[in-house]
């Protein structure tokens, strides 16, 4: 069916399948839709209805808050269009540049499921299409198994990659992870769309990189880092990742991050901040590479970047309390400008 | 419409005198914004203080790119972007966007400092109380 697009900029259309989101739709049409979370909770993908039916998939969705539905409002990651429609968009659209990532759909199975720790867990995802995006960006995962899509950062880094992995913190409650953790979900298949996101790192940009994550808020800033170090952005550049977890129980990718000081020992430094606990003498020599401090990560980011913060580009995510801490302390005491500041905030 | 009644019924300037208020109404100037305008975004300089006259204002100090849904809409009569008045030069930590067009007075944080140098009471009413706020949010935040 087709969808026609009112938006500041002018007028776009695209083709769009019986049932299929609508921002997905767009978003592989190469049209520049607004959206943040692409999975119902955050409302930036607010559009309004102009001409035709919709059906609201998640009448429950939080990003709903943001919609006024008596006005024909929806969120577009979260509806599906029952025939011809034109909808208004209150921000510019425009279609993308030649050569730009375009998301899509993939199709994969889960493999080499791995308990990074406790309540933490890694898998693959060997795609039927290679996908090609920029490390920091993201994908929405689906199952037959669980109602809706669940986004996830990619945490490691190729060109085009033939196999994508993720990692996932159960969350209480949640049902993705509640069914990821108390299944066997290898040869699970999976739906996949994406690339999506714009917390993104790209050598050319030129700047010292700060990632101050917590738990599994490091997903994306793995395949940051990863990517740097394959290009050797750090043989001119400085790399500060700061991870923060509760005790060492908790830190995972910990021969990971040895790898890439050891590949970088001059100018990439690693410092894992535990909040509950001070390091034991044998953890810090299992990782001497690895800086290890005690308290909130965002606070210990805080104390030792004092001083560092020349042509920088920060990344943050993690837990809202934590990114909030972050990004407060990096607009009022690294005096960041906002464009300098990428984010992600999830439970 | 901005008047000392409605300025009087938002947290910040609860306790402060008719006087006072009408002050703060004299400098308040009305600027309009479109659906899908930013007001401020993060890192900005926190030059004014708002009060939302007609629209819908998205507050948004938790809402980045996954999950977190718990941004705040700002209804007419609301007062927001107190940051203005903090000292050593303010940058928002937040954003606020129009969700649809929108009427908002500013308050330019120079002239209301101005004012309070001038009405000491008055400036000590309102940062007892922007101090209750900032406590709250403070307490809110890490209660998540």
């Amino acid at each position: 069916m087709k969808i026609k697009l009112q938006t500041k900029s002018g007028e776009h259309s695209f083709d769009c399948e019986t049932g299929e989101n609508l921002l997905f739709a767009g978003l592989r049409a190469g049209l520049t839709l607004p959206y943040e979370c692409a999975t119902g909770t955050c409302g930036n993908c607010r559009a309004r209805v102009r001409d035709g039916k919709i059906h609201h998939n998640w009448t429950d969705a939080p990003g709903l808050a943001y919609v006024k539905l008596e006005k024909n409002e929806l969120l577009m990651c979260q509806s599906a269009a029952l025939g011809n429609c034109t909808l208004r968009v209150p921000a510019q659209v425009f279609e993308n540049e030649t050569g730009s990532i375009v998301p899509g759909y993939r199709r994969g199975v889960i493999r080499n499921v791995r308990n990074l720790c406790r309540d933490v867990v890694s898998f693959d995802v060997p795609v039927d299409v290679p996908m090609t995006f920029d490390a920091g960006q993201f994908a929405v995962l689906s199952t037959a198994d669980v109602t809706g899509g669940r986004a996830y950062s990619m945490v490691n880094y190729a060109s085009s990659a033939e196999t994508l992995n993720f990692v996932v913190k159960r969350k209480p409650h949640g049902k993705f992870s509640d069914w990821l953790f108390e299944n066997d979900v290898t040869g699970s298949e999976i739906n996949i769309f994406g690339p999506l996101g714009k917390a993104t790192f790209h050598p050319d940009e030129k700047k010292n990189i700060l990632c101050i994550a917590g738990g599994s808020g490091i997903a994306g800033m793995m395949s940051i880092i990863a990517r740097g170090c394959k290009e050797s952005h750090f043989s001119s550049h400085k790399g500060h990742v700061f991870f923060g977890v509760r005790t060492e129980k908790d830190a995972f990718y910990m021969d990971e991050f040895l790898s890439f000081a050891e590949a970088y020992p001059e100018s990439l430094e690693v410092t894992v901040a535990l909040s509950d606990e001070d390091v034991s003498a044998e953890f810090q020599n299992r990782y001497p590479l690895i800086r290890f401090r005690s308290g909130f990560v965002h606070s210990v980011a805080s104390e030792e970047m004092a001083g560092k913060y020349e042509n920088i580009l920060a990344y943050v995510a993690g837990p809202p309390p934590m990114v909030d801490g972050a990004i407060r302390m990096l607009v009022l005491e690294a005096r960041l400008p906002g464009s300098d500041i990428r984010y992600d905030k999830f439970g | 419409m901005i008047t000392a009644p409605t300025l009087k019924n938002t947290d910040l300037f609860q306790d402060l005198s008719s006087q006072s208020l009408q002050a703060i109404v004299g400098i308040a100037t009305l600027k309009s914004f479109e659906e899908g305008d930013d007001i401020y975004k993060l890192g900005d300089d926190a030059n004014d203080l708002y009060f939302l006259d007609s629209g819908r204002v998205r507050f948004s100090i938790r809402v980045g790119a996954r999950l977190d849904g718990s941004g705040s809409l700002i209804v007419p009569g609301t007062l927001f972007g107190w940051a203005a008045l903090l000292h050593d030069e303010p940058r928002r930590v937040a954003a606020a966007s129009c969700l649809e067009d929108s009427k908002v007075y500013l308050i330019s944080r120079e002239k209301i400092l101005k004012l309070f140098e001038a009405d000491s009471e008055a400036g000590y009413q309102v940062m007892s109380r922007l101090a209750t706020t900032i406590a709250g949010d403070f307490i809110s935040v890490l209660s998540v």
